[in-house]
C-alpha cells in the first residue's frame, strides 16, 4: 500500500509540476513520455513536422540533453537549417534505418543506454507499424531514463493516430503564412494525458533562405 | 559545531499589547483570554503585579483588585503577524530562524560562523537585541548547544554557555516555572513539590499526557528527548491542511496509515501546485473519547518526496498507542520555498554518460550495419545536396551551448531527399519564390540549377530546374 502510494505520489508530483505553468512546446513538457507529432497528408495543410522537431531539439540541447534522430526514410532534414535554428549538429546522433520496426529497435537500444534525453523518430515516409508491446517497452524506458521519444508521422485526419493509445501526447504540427516570408508554426495538441485537455502552441517563424 | 541560540521575547503578548497602546505604558496592564468578566488573566506588567493582579485570576476579580487595570485580548492573528515581522528581521542576522511551536515569541537562531561578521558571539547577541528593541521588543538571548538548553537559558537571562555540560547542568537546575505552562499546570506541579526541570523530567512519561494534558506533554518531550534535528528555517511559511472524517471510527493501524497516506498525497499535491516544500507535518487525531492527539513529523530537510514522508509517517504510526477509534484525521503542513540547493537535489536533470552510448552504438552497428550511426558535417558547397555529408559516429558528443544562433528567430526547416526525383507534372504548382541559380562545378562540366519554392496546395515544395537535362526535379519540401 505504501509503495503504491509512493508511485502514485511521484507520478502526481511530476504531472503537477508539468501542469504548474502554461503549456509549452518544450522538452520539460514532454519529458518521460512517448509523443506523436502528426502531419496531415492532405494537401490542404502545410506540415511543420521538421520545424517543430527542430525547436524541440534545440531546447533539449540547451538543457544539455543528447539527442538522436532516427530516420526511416530516404530523406533527411536539411542540416544547414537545423544549424541556423541553434542545433549543435556535432552533438546530434543520426541513425538511418529501413523501416518503423528497425527504428523502434534502434530507439530501444539508445534508450537502454540511458544517454539520450530526446529521440526523434522520423516515420513520415514509411508505414507506421509498431506493435503495442514494443511501444509499451519504449514507454517504460522513457520513464526510467527521463527521456522523450517523439515520433514524426503522417495521418489522414487530424484526430487519427498513427501509433494508437500507447502514446501519451499527440499533436498536429502545421505552418501558416502570416505575411510575406513570415509564418506561424502551430502545434495543436489533441491528446495530453498529463493536462487532460487539448491545447495549442503558436510561434512565428521565418521562411527558409529565399522565402523570408 | 552546532550553536543554536534561543531568542525569547519576554511576555510577548503583553509587549504586543503595549506596542499597540503606548499610552498604557505607565498603567497597570494585563492580557486576558477573553474580554469578559470570566476571562483569565494571562500576562501582567509590573504595575499590575504590584497592585495585586496575578496570572490565572478572573478578569472581574482583577478589576476589583485594581480598578485602573487596562486589559485586552491579543488574538492569534496579531501574534502571528508580529512573529512574521520578527522572523523577517531576524533573517537579517542569521541564516536560519526556527519558530518555537508551543511558545509564541521564542525563536531558535543559527549562531554558527557569524564571528567574522560580528567579531564575537557577544557582539552578535548585542546586535540582535538592538534590532529587536528597534521594533519595540525586549528579549533575552541565550547561545547554547541544544534547543532545550538554550531555551531554558533564555527564559531567565541573556547568557552564553561555554560548554554543553555547563548548559546541561544549568538547564537541569532551572526552575520549572520558566517553562511555558498554564497557571493551572504550574499550580499542580507546585502542589506535587516539583520545582526544577530535573524533577519535572523525572516524572513518568506515560502519565504526563493523562495528568497534565497534551500541551504539557509537548513541553515534556521537548525537555527529555534528544535534540538531533537541525535548525530549520521557518519563513516564508504557508499552511496547508487536509482533513477527513472516516465513515466509521478507525481502530486498525493499517487502515489509519492508509487514510493518513491519502491525506498526505493531497497535501503534497498542494505543495507542488504552490511550488513549496514540506517542512513540518502535524497529524491531528481525534479519538472516540474526544481526546486529541498531535504528532509532529519533521524530516532532516524540507522535502516533497512522498517516500521520505511516508517512511517517517509509518515509523510514527507504529509507535502510536490508541485506546479508542479515530473519528477525525487532520494533516496540517508547514511548507516553505526550498533553497536553491534543494531544487537542485530533486532536479529532473539526469546525468547522461556519453561512454554508455558507445556500447549502444556498437550493438546498433552489429545489428544494422556499420554505417547506421552517423553525424552530419557541413561542407562549403553551393549545391544544397552537397552542403553536408554523413560520417560514421563512434562516440557521443555532448551538446555545446550555441552563441552564434540566428538572431532573427525560428526558421522553417527543409527536408532534402537523398536523390531528387523528377516532377511528374507542374500544373498544380504555384510559384512561391525563386529562381535561385546555383552553378555546378564548371571544371566537371556540371550545369546550372534553378532552385524554386512552390506551393502544392498549402504545402511548400522545394524544386529545381536542371538546364542540362531540361528536367524539373523535386529536391525536397519545407516542413
Amino acid at each position: 500500500m505504501i509503495s503504491h502510494g509512493v508511485v502514485r505520489a511521484r507520478s502526481l508530483i511530476s504531472d503537477q509540476e508539468a501542469q504548474a505553468g502554461a503549456p509549452n512546446w518544450c522538452l520539460a513538457e514532454l519529458s518521460g513520455r512517448l509523443c506523436e507529432l502528426l502531419a496531415l497528408s492532405a494537401a490542404t495543410e502545410s506540415s511543420a513536422l521538421l520545424t517543430a522537431a527542430t525547436y524541440l531539439i534545440a531546447d533539449a540541447q540547451r538543457c544539455a540533453e543528447p539527442v538522436a534522430w532516427i530516420c526511416a526514410a530516404s530523406a533527411l532534414f536539411f542540416p544547414p537549417d537545423l544549424e541556423s535554428n541553434g542545433v549543435d549538429l556535432q552533438a546530434l546522433t543520426i541513425l538511418r534505418v529501413a523501416d518503423a520496426q528497425d527504428a523502434a529497435q534502434a530507439a530501444d537500444q539508445l534508450l537502454r543506454s540511458g544517454c539520450f534525453g530526446l529521440l526523434v523518430i522520423d516515420l513520415s515516409a514509411v508505414e507506421t507499424k509498431i506493435s503495442d508491446a514494443v511501444l509499451a517497452r519504449l514507454k517504460g524506458l522513457v520513464r526510467t531514463h527521463q527521456a522523450t521519444v517523439l515520433f514524426l508521422c503522417n495521418a489522414a485526419e487530424s484526430d487519427r493516430s498513427a501509433l494508437g493509445s500507447m502514446v501519451s501526447f499527440r499533436a498536429c504540427a502545421r505552418s501558416r503564412v502570416i505575411s510575406a516570408g513570415r509564418f506561424a508554426l502551430e502545434i495543436e495538441v489533441s491528446r495530453d494525458k498529463r493536462r487532460g485537455t487539448p491545447w495549442r502552441w503558436t510561434e512565428t517563424c521565418n521562411g527558409p533562405p529565399g522565402m523570408s | 559545531m552546532v550553536r543554536p541560540a534561543c531568542l525569547s521575547i519576554v511576555q510577548f503578548p503583553l509587549q504586543i499589547l503595549l506596542n499597540a497602546n503606548p499610552e498604557w505604558s505607565s498603567h497597570a496592564v494585563a492580557v486576558v483570554s477573553e474580554d469578559k468578566p470570566l476571562g483569565i488573566i494571562l500576562e501582567t506588567n509590573r504595575v499590575a503585579r504590584e497592585a495585586g493582579v496575578q496570572r490565572g485570576m478572573r478578569y472581574s476579580v482583577a478589576l476589583t483588585v485594581c480598578p485602573a487595570l487596562q486589559a485586552d485580548v491579543v488574538g492569534s492573528d496579531a501574534v502571528q503577524q508580529q512573529i512574521d515581522e520578527c522572523i523577517s528581521l531576524l533573517y537579517r542576522h542569521t541564516p536560519h530562524v526556527e519558530e518555537c511551536s508551543f511558545d509564541p515569541g521564542t525563536f531558535w537562531l543559527d549562531a554558527r560562523g557569524l564571528e567574522s561578521l560580528y567579531r564575537s558571539v557577544e557582539q552578535w547577541v548585542g546586535a540582535l537585541r538592538s534590532a529587536m528593541a528597534g521594533i519595540g521588543y525586549f528579549c533575552r538571548i541565550c547561545v547554547g548547544f541544544s534547543r532545550f538548553g538554550s531555551y531554558a537559558g533564555a527564559k531567565s537571562a541573556t547568557r552564553l554557555f561555554r560548554s554543553s555540560a555547563q548548559e546541561r547542568r544549568w538547564a537541569q537546575s532551572a526552575a520549572v516555572s520558566l517553562l511555558p505552562f498554564t497557571p493551572k499546570v504550574q499550580q499542580r506541579l507546585a502542589q506535587l513539590g516539583i520545582t526544577t526541570v530535573a524533577e519535572f523530567c523525572a516524572l513518568p512519561r506515560e502519565s504526563i499526557r493523562n495528568r497534565f494534558g497534551a500541551e504539557t506533554d509537548t513541553v515534556y518531550r521537548f525537555a527529555v528527548e534528544d535534540d538531533i534535528v537541525p535548525l530549520q528555517g521557518s519563513a516564508p511559511l504557508s499552511e496547508l491542511t487536509s482533513t477527513t472524517r472516516p465513515a466509521a471510527p478507525i481502530r486498525d493501524r493499517t487502515l489509519l496509515l492508509a487514510e493518513i497516506e491519502s491525506l498526505l498525497l493531497d497535501v503534497l499535491s498542494q505543495t507542488v501546485a504552490a511550488g513549496l516544500y514540506l517542512q513540518q507535518l502535524c497529524i491531528e487525531l481525534t479519538f472516540e473519547d474526544q481526546t486529541l492527539q498531535r504528532e509532529v513529523l519533521r524530516p532532516a530537510a524540507a522535502s516533497r518526496d512522498a517516500a521520505v514522508w511516508l517512511r517517517l509517517l509509518r515509523l510514527r504510526i507504529e509507535e502510536l498507542s490508541a485506546s479508542s477509534g479515530v473519528l477525525r484525521l487532520a494533516l496540517n503542513a508547514e511548507a516553505a520555498a526550498a533553497p536553491v540547493s534543494q531544487n537542485e537535489l530533486f532536479s529532473a536533470v539526469v546525468k547522461r554518460d556519453p561512454a554508455a552510448a558507445a556500447g549502444a552504438f556498437a550493438r546498433l552497428r552489429a545489428r544494422f550495419g556499420n554505417g547506421v550511426v552517423c553525424r552530419v558535417v557541413l561542407q562549403q558547397e553551393h549545391r544544397p545536396d552537397r552542403q553536408f555529408v554523413l560520417l560514421p559516429l563512434d562516440r557521443l558528443q555532448l551538446p555545446a551551448v550555441r552563441t552564434d544562433v540566428n538572431q532573427q528567430g525560428l526558421q522553417l526547416v527543409r527536408r532534402i531527399y537523398d536523390s531528387a526525383s523528377e516532377l511528374p507534372a507542374r500544373d498544380r504548382l504555384r510559384p512561391a519564390a525563386g529562381p535561385f541559380i546555383v552553378a555546378g562545378r564548371w571544371w566537371e562540366q556540371e550545369s546550372e540549377r534553378h532552385y524554386y519554392y512552390a506551393y502544392h496546395g498549402k504545402r511548400i515544395v522545394w524544386l529545381y530546374y536542371d538546364s542540362e537535362t531540361d528536367l524539373w526535379m523535386l529536391q525536397g519540401s519545407v516542413e
